[in-house]
């Protein structure tokens, strides 16, 4: 990339060429103009610059008669001939005074940002007679040319972001100012045969040596090639771009000044498709997204967002993906990027980092930072209409998760509902399918997994379709993850095993090793002890490529679990213990507690009770630190069991009761369900059958509710038995007691 | 008379009714000067009421009409035009009418008639100063001849240099071959100013004529002139993008040229400039 030294840094002056007429070439002008307008809030002049046959003025609602006596761009530089005629007291014209607004039908529609058009000039019969009087190589060689048409550059760049050119297409000498001494980049259109393609690559040589540019020392432009009226859907499409099209641009590649891949394989993918109902008369589709031309609208709009980054500068191509890079930034980094962005004047930049700072604050859990960028975001993006509905609906996405962090459930369920509302009308699968992950959890965290399941599938069939394969495998992990919790270990386990393959396709360890340890886990449970130690060893070898010590710990926690249910004890207390000191290491105080517990457990089968106790109070301890109210029920419950088999009831009752109370704030049903069931029980030990049965009955209304159907079983157990141990004479007289 | 007695007329009837409508000039003024309007426009107004078959029909009767009517007043005219001190105000209207009529009507058919009327004028009448009539004739040649057959009509009018007629011949002439009157031009612009020059290059650009880029470019080559031009047509009203358009043609150089006060990013190096065109350059670049 040497050779970029010597090009432009930030692109705003784009030539759009094509070797061959008929590309769509001043249709895309003009629709990328309003576009880079309405959604990037640019000032973009846009110049016609075919003055052989000028046609931009008719897309932006100048018919021919209406420009007979405005004058142009050949007047602009006319009169600038002329101005220079009087040497030192001559002065250059002003090119704002030759701009159009777009008439109002199309002014109408761009809500923020500016275009204006510097149209070919007055078209009366004289007009063709003006441009033959461009003489250009007079101009060049004797009018000094150059410097005329570098003060038109720097006059427009100095009142407006971006500039856009339509060019003349073949190879005339008046395709030299446009494409060769006024682009930062050109945009080479170029339909599917081989003689266009061919035509735009030699073109492209031919403008990367130009001795103009060269002799100049302003060095080569940028070079973006876009297919143009093409049938991407159709294989061919395909085809033609593996065996033409990317080998051609291959052998530009060494010159450096062809746009990185990342940015521009995209662009080729879909290039400007073919839209039937856009060809007929000249129109402004970019804002149109009903079905019979959204293939081209999209199409536009990602290539204005590709000359939205490039304007920026050359380090933001990566943009396209601002998750990826920005996401990698700090807090800080993002604070300092909005006050560059702010101080610019970028409110859609600023409104774009804001959203990732208040993403980036809540997951440090910064609150009120993460509250204020993302208030500021929303409302930005909410005054906009439905151009920006999808960056709407993903603050609100990003505000949902807040709440959910700030145990505000029924709030986050309500914004990540009208999140969704806005992305079904961008139709952004993807984003839809983040949603309804999000909105998945929340139910599987009140125990709803059927629902929360539901939401998973439809998640999994959006991610899916959008392929995003990244987010695939995170609905496939979420719905074993609920699978698992319902009761259904097998079925868990498939889903893990499907979502390994995919995180293996991509890649993904931590995914990996996520999968591994859930199916370790799994395999466990259903009694296959021996084969969860392979998968615990494979998720461990991961974790530690990774340096992942959390992983590491929750790893060598199960391996204990699985060691404890083969009897090791001592064996399963040793790798606890190194878990402990992995989940310390890595801050995890929730996993500390859960690791005590699990030694607390350790140490009951070991029937050593106060030392049990001892580590579920440290687990109870650290667990409340961590704000785990579920797992703190958990303990208890334990604690509760200890203090029953010890004979101490009331002790363990009001264990229970404690366990019960949290579960209930932290809306998990299934707990509550465990809960009940231990209180029945102990009330039943005690002999107190009615309120036992009716401890049992509720716990199982709630098992009910939370799909648990183990839960179900064992309190239906339960209450099969005390039924069947009190006498149908007794349980008249018991009940009136 | 009304417009349906009108269409009735046969050919010789209306050949009599031109004649009489057209001499009537005290009462009903042939050509107004201020308006430009005469009695042919009473015709030209009822041909427009008529359906689209009936106009052509009654156009096609009338241009026999005329050329009836040319016939008849060649034969006056002519004796007229040969005598020193002949003068006929009643047959100049008539020629006058007739002309206009026929310019009108573009009635071709006749074009050849009126030349032949305007070279025995040129034979006979050009010691005097020429009429009303016959300007008006000439005029409508100008804008009836149709390709560069003319030439050698203008080129004899050209030649007997009648001062009176030198816009509209020069107009003619650039209608039927532009470059040949334009060549005129310089000589033209040095010989004359103030508002001769000033109608002369003023009638050069009336509608149909060579345009203010072609008047330009025929004085481009000398920056005086060119600015005696501008001045004149300045003086005649030009507009703003017609100067402009005569503008043109002038190259950006000069003594002056490079003392232009371009922003210093923009005469970056370019004094240096060579011309790059493609076709120049085409060795140039690697394949």
């Amino acid at each position: 990339m040497s050779s970029r030294a010597v090009g432009p840094e930030k692109s705003r002056v784009f030539t759009f060429y094509s070797y061959k007429g008929g590309v769509g070439r001043t249709m895309a002008v003009a629709n990328l103009a309003c576009w880079l307008a309405h959604r990037h809030g640019l000032k973009v002049a846009c110049i016609d610059w075919d003055l052989e046959a000028p046609g931009l003025h008719y897309y932006l609602g100048w018919p021919d008669e209406e420009l007979r006596t405005r004058s142009g761009l050949v007047e602009y530089l006319h009169d600038f001939r002329s101005e220079v005629r009087h040497g030192a007291t001559g002065v250059a014209p002003n090119v704002c005074e030759y701009l159009l607004p777009p008439a109002e039908r199309i002014a109408a529609q761009i809500k923020f940002g500016e275009v204006r058009l510097l149209h070919c000039g007055r078209t009366d019969p004289l007009y063709l007679h003006r441009v033959k009087e461009l003489d250009w190589k007079r101009f060049y060689e004797e009018e000094q040319g150059f410097s005329i048409v570098q003060t038109l550059r720097l006059q427009l760049l100095d009142s407006f972001d971006v500039v856009l050119i339509d060019a003349r297409a073949g190879q005339a000498d008046v395709g030299v100012t446009p494409t060769v001494q006024l682009p930062d980049t050109v945009v080479l259109l170029f339909t599917s045969n081989r003689q266009s393609l061919e035509g735009s690559i030699q073109i492209a040589r031919r403008l990367i040596a130009h001795p103009l540019r060269r002799d100049q020392e302003i060095g080569p432009p940028h070079l973006l090639f876009t297919p143009a009226r093409v049938f991407p859907a159709v294989d061919a499409y395909a085809t033609w771009l593996n065996q033409d099209v990317r080998p051609a641009l291959a052998t530009l590649r060494e010159t450096g000044m062809l746009l990185p891949e990342d940015i521009s394989e995209d662009l080729l993918r879909e290039g400007l498709p073919v839209a039937p109902h856009a060809s007929v008369d000249e129109q402004i589709v970019v804002f149109d997204e009903s079905p019979r031309v959204r293939e081209l609208t999209h199409a536009y709009r990602n290539l204005a967002q590709a000359l939205a980054n490039l304007h920026q500068g050359l380090n933001a191509w990566t943009m396209e993906k601002p998750d990826a890079d920005s996401e990698r930034l700090s807090l800080d980094a993002l604070k300092k990027q909005i006050a560059e962005a702010s101080q610019r004047g970028d409110s859609d930049k600023v409104a774009q980092l804001q959203w990732l700072a208040g993403k980036k604050a809540t997951e440090d859990r910064r609150v009120d930072e993460a509250e204020a960028f993302l208030q500021a975001a929303i409302a930005f993006y909410a005054g906009r209409g439905s151009a920006y509905a999808a960056e709407y609906g993903f603050s609100l996405l990003a505000l949902g998760d807040l709440r959910v962090q700030q145990l505000k459930e029924a709030e986050a369920m309500l914004l990540y509902e009208k999140a969704l509302t806005l992305l079904r009308e961008t139709e952004e699968k993807s984003g839809q399918g983040l949603i309804l992950l999000a909105m998945g959890n929340l139910r599987a965290k009140e125990g709803a997994y059927p629902e929360a399941l539901r939401l998973y599938e439809e998640a999994q069939i959006l991610l899916r379709e959008s392929g995003t394969k990244n987010g695939q495998s995170v609905a496939l992990h979420m719905m074993a993850n609920a699978l698992a919790k319902a009761g259904h270990p097998a079925q868990a386990l498939t889903m893990y095993e499907e979502a390994l393959i995919l995180d293996r396709e991509q890649e993904n360890k931590r995914g990996q090793s996520a999968a591994l340890h859930a199916m370790g886990n799994l395999t466990a449970e259903m009694g296959g002890n021996a084969d969860a130690i392979p998968l615990y060893e494979e998720a461990l070898v991961l974790d530690r490529e990774m340096g992942d010590k959390l992983g590491q710990g929750m790893t060598l926690h199960g391996m204990g679990n699985v060691r404890a249910k083969q009897g090791d004890l001592t064996d399963a207390l040793r790798l606890y213990e190194e878990a402990l000191v992995l989940k310390r290491d890595a801050g995890d105080k929730r996993g500390q507690g859960v690791t005590l517990h699990a030694m607390g457990n350790a140490r009951v089968q070991q029937a050593d009770h106060a030392e049990a106790l001892r580590l579920y109070e440290e687990a109870l301890a650290l667990k409340r630190e961590a704000g785990d109210k579920l797992g703190q029920g958990v303990t208890l419950h334990e604690m509760g069991n200890v203090r029953a088999q010890q004979g101490d009831h009331a002790d363990a009752l009001r264990l229970y009761e404690e366990a019960l109370a949290l579960d209930r704030e932290a809306g998990d049903k299934r707990g509550q369900g465990v809960m009940l069931h231990a209180m029945g029980n102990l009330r039943a030990q005690k002999g107190e059958h009615v309120e036992a049965l009716r401890l049992y009955e509720e716990a199982l209304a709630l098992a009910q509710e939370a799909g648990d159907q183990e839960g179900i079983g064992i309190v239906s157990a339960s209450i099969a038995q005390l039924r069947s141990k009190s006498a149908p004479g007794r349980e008249q007289g018991l009940q009136g007691a | 008379m009304n417009e349906q007695d009108l269409f009735a007329f046969d050919v010789n009837a209306l050949a009599v009714y031109l004649r009489e409508r057209l001499t009537r000039a005290r009462l009903d003024p042939p050509l107004d000067p201020r308006t430009n309007e005469g009695p042919p426009a009473f015709l030209l107004r009822a041909l427009r009421h008529l359906k689209d078959e009936e106009q052509a029909e009654f156009s096609n009767k009338l241009c026999q009409a005329i050329r009836i009517s040319f016939g008849n007043l060649a034969t006056h005219i002519a004796e007229k035009w040969a005598k020193p001190s002949g003068s006929d105000s009643a047959a100049d209207e008539w020629l006058a009418g007739l002309s206009y009529l026929a310019q009108k009507l573009e009635a071709t058919s006749v074009l050849s008639m009126m030349e032949v009327l305007a070279v025995a004028w040129l034979g006979n009448g050009t010691d005097k100063e020429p009429s009303f009539g016959v300007q008006h004739l000439i005029r409508s040649i100008a804008y009836m001849q149709q390709g560069k057959g003319h030439e050698g009509f203008w080129e004899e009018l050209w030649a007997h240099r009648i001062p009176e007629l030198t816009p509209l011949i020069l107009f003619g002439w650039a209608r039927c071959k532009p470059e040949a009157a334009l060549r005129q031009l310089p000589g033209l612009v040095r010989a004359q100013d103030g508002t001769a020059l000033a109608n002369l290059l003023w009638s050069l650009l009336a509608s149909g004529g060579p345009s203010p880029i072609e008047v330009g470019r025929a004085l481009a080559h000398d920056a005086e002139l060119h600015q005696q031009g501008r001045l004149a047509l300045e003086r005649a009203g030009a507009s703003r993008d017609e100067l402009r358009d005569y503008d043109l043609p002038m190259t950006a150089t000069g003594p002056a040229a490079g003392a232009f006060p371009f922003p210093p990013e923009a005469k970056y190096r370019a004094q240096h400039t060579e011309y790059v065109g493609w076709d120049v350059n085409l060795q140039q670049v690697p394949a």
